[in-house]
């Protein structure tokens, strides 16, 4: 039975894939830490060349282990052979004036949890929603593929997209401030917003 | 009429699925309903560090590296200077870029000569233009200034701002001097320009 407790969760998880969405925890390692280390040296210009934060946060997104009368405890790795598709919006709050703060990813960064799953051995016809892959946000992208993260929570925007359980997607953040935004330290806040969607 | 109408719809539609395709996605972050059912969100402290800025040259002359009180040479039409009774000495544009290191910090600009000026020479400044470009309130003195080895003040008070760089951009100073008794300028005479954190 326990061995082949997977494949029926599995199936169970297209039965249910479209009733509910299961829980998950999302888990931010790392905060943004910018600093610059020479202003402009040309007189006249504004202050806008930008730069990149020391760290890189990662955000791994896994379904919660669950218990039901049926199975006993269930696994965050059984748990997510259940695939849903993930995207991750982002927003600050109290940026410093003048402050253009920016954050990308590479498509498939990160890694698949567990790494490898009964769903990715089925055939693609089979994967309802294709590959556990992550994909980066290019709609609205700088040249660099950063997308402009807002300053306000009404507005927190996509920055890149997965589906199935990931972990350990590190964010590239980078900042161009300007002449009015003030000088030594500025505390703000990074907000990260993720969203399920089961397949349909 | 209906043919008109379901064109009408047809276009639209177009229209409306060609502005989803282009607009970026976003959810509002404020509203737990957007991400509660097996979503989530996570908060984390973020710091930025500036360095603060007090830079300013002139052009179309001069080198460019001036920082937090120190000053810059300026050769400023020396040739003209020397002989004759009374011209102008070619126009000068002021450019800096000013982020105070505390935000109410202000600054001034100060100009002065590196050496006295010889007996029967006088030699005034003043700003007689202000660019459009850059982002700087207008600070400067309009009326002439007499310019020796003491610092006067040739822009007022200002916070934060920049002035785009080169000719034609920041302020313009014009030089009018008298030279009575046709003296020459000493070597290496030179004028000095600094911006001072008040």
């Amino acid at each position: 039975m326990k061995q082949y407790l997977n494949y029926i969760l599995f199936i169970i998880g297209i039965q249910f894939v479209t009733a509910q969405v299961q829980d998950g925890t999302l888990t931010i390692n790392g905060t943004v830490d910018f600093s610059q280390v020479t202003a402009t040296m040309e007189a006249g210009l504004n202050d806008t060349e930008s730069f990149n934060s020391a760290v890189q946060p990662e955000l791994s997104f896994i379904l919660n282990p669950t218990t039901s009368p049926l199975f006993g405890v269930t696994s965050s790795e059984q748990n997510c052979e259940t695939v849903y598709l993930y995207k991750v919006f982002i927003h600050t709050t109290g940026a410093p004036t003048g402050a253009i703060v920016k954050a990308k990813t590479f498509d498939n960064s990160g890694q698949r949890f567990p790494l490898v799953s009964v769903y990715d051995t089925l055939l693609p016809v089979a994967q309802y929603f294709g590959p556990r892959d992550l994909t980066a946000e290019t709609n609205g992208a700088d040249a660099d593929g950063f997308i402009t993260i807002p300053n306000d929570a009404t507005q927190a925007i996509k920055v890149f997209e997965f589906k199935g359980c990931r972990q350990d997607i590190p964010i590239e953040f980078k900042v161009s401030p300007d002449v009015f935004t003030p000088s030594g330290t500025s505390s703000f806040n990074v907000v990260y917003t993720i969203t399920a969607e089961p397949f349909s | 009429m209906k043919i008109n109408n379901i064109k009408n719809k047809i276009l639209c539609s177009f229209v409306l699925f060609t502005f989803v395709g282009f607009a970026q996605e976003t959810v509002n972050g404020s509203d737990i309903n957007s991400f509660i059912i097996g979503g989530g969100q996570e908060t984390t402290p973020a710091t930025l560090f500036l360095n603060d800025v007090a830079i300013v040259d002139v052009s179309p002359e001069g080198q460019a590296v001036i920082a937090d009180g120190e000053s810059l040479l300026l050769e400023a039409g020396l040739p003209i200077l020397a002989g004759g009774t009374s011209d102008f000495v070619p126009d000068i544009w002021i450019n800096y870029t000013y982020r105070p290191a505390n935000p109410l910090d202000q600054a001034e600009i100060f100009i002065r000569t590196s050496q006295p000026l010889p007996a029967g020479v006088t030699l005034n400044a003043k700003v007689i233009e202000k660019s459009v470009g850059g982002n700087f309130d207008d600070r400067g003195v309009k009326k002439d200034l007499s310019v020796d080895e003491t610092n006067s003040k040739i822009v007022r008070t200002f916070g934060a701002g920049y002035t785009d760089d080169g000719v034609t951009n920041g302020y313009k100073i014009q030089y009018t001097y008298s030279n009575t008794g046709s003296e020459e300028l000493p070597p290496g005479f030179a004028i000095i320009y600094e911006i001072i954190i008040k």
